[in-house]
């Protein structure tokens, strides 16, 4: 779910990557819970333990709830429950989404039901959101290269997703436009070196994949020396127009 | 559900698998990510210095734990 590699040069000032640098990366991970009454857990949990310096924020966003925080190495974080489907509202094949206050009284007071132990079982990464260089060059390849919906619109932001989710991967401009393509030189400090997908194992899918990045000349290089690359064999990576590193998995 | 107008369309089971991330301080990171996040590390690889992690926590809700302490 989440891998971790320590960098080879482990030199203090290689902290605070993407964001100063003014590279497409990754803005944030996000964690999603299973149940709202975890969140309540988890904000309970950090109240006393995280420090402040950690803390970016929370909102409401309609579709979910979220809490906001970055790692050692200023890798932001989002940590998030989402409301039933049946609660979303959909225009015209466009999500209701919103970035308001979170209604941190409401849930104190009605899902306070269990103590922060950890990550529960049903845990997964619900989406991913990177920073690009251009918001229309992201929506050719997630939307018309991947097949993604286009599912929502922010200033600045694009909202992707496989059928019916709000959002697996959201693209924003939000430290500029034509900033650098992701340097995925080790040397250029932390933060992502990939996100991967997994698909059915289907053979025609994956043709078809494939041809897709072919036509578009997007290099597929299964050979990418990676630490988890021995974990699943059958998959295959590309660089998106950002230079931002994926993985498609199909099991 | 979403603007439509791909020539593909990804399976609509798609999910995010995994997110694979460089670190400065690897020890320093796995505190942060077992103690803050409470990840439970899955497996290490020495030779790459690289470390899995998985949630893998049971709950048991307040009233349970109260019940619990009282019996």
């Amino acid at each position: 779910m989440i891998i971790l590699t320590q960098l080879k040069n482990k030199l203090a000032d290689l902290k605070y990557p993407s964001i100063v640098k003014r590279e497409a990366g990754l803005y944030h991970f996000a964690i999603l819970l299973p149940e709202r009454e975890y969140l309540v857990a988890f904000l309970q949990h950090i109240k006393v333990n995280l420090d402040q310096q950690y803390y970016e924020g929370m909102a409401d966003h309609a579709v979910s709830e979220s809490i906001y925080i970055h790692d050692s190495d200023h890798i932001g974080i989002e940590i998030y429950r989402d409301r039933s489907p049946s609660e979303w509202i959909w225009n015209n094949n466009i999500v209701h989404m919103v970035t308001e206050p979170l209604d941190t009284i409401d849930l104190l007071t009605k899902h306070n039901t269990k103590t922060w132990n950890g990550m529960p079982l049903g845990t997964t990464i619900g989406h991913v959101h990177l920073h690009v260089s251009n918001l229309n060059r992201a929506k050719k390849f997630y939307n018309g290269t991947l097949g993604l919906y286009h599912t929502a619109t922010y200033p600045g932001a694009y909202f992707f997703a496989a059928d019916g989710y709000h959002h697996h991967i959201a693209t924003n401009t939000w430290i500029g436009t034509n900033i650098l393509p992701a340097n995925n030189n080790e040397q250029n400090g932390p933060g992502l070196d990939h996100y991967a997908i997994v698909l059915p194992n289907n053979n025609a899918d994956i043709r078809k994949l494939r041809n897709n990045f072919a036509n578009l000349r997007i290099g597929i290089d299964g050979n990418i020396a990676d630490a988890d690359r021995q974990y699943h064999d059958n998959s295959f990576y590309v660089y998106d127009p950002n230079g931002i590193k994926m993985q498609f998995l199909f099991c | 559900m979403g603007i439509d107008d791909r020539p593909f369309v990804i399976d609509s089971s798609m999910k995010i698998n995994h997110v694979h991330l460089k670190v400065s301080n690897l020890s320093e990171s796995l505190n942060f990510y077992k103690l803050i996040l409470g990840f439970k590390i899955l497996k290490e690889d020495v030779h790459t210095n690289t470390a899995f992690l998985v949630p893998d926590t049971h709950y048991i809700d307040k009233d349970e734990t109260f019940n619990h302490q009282h019996l």
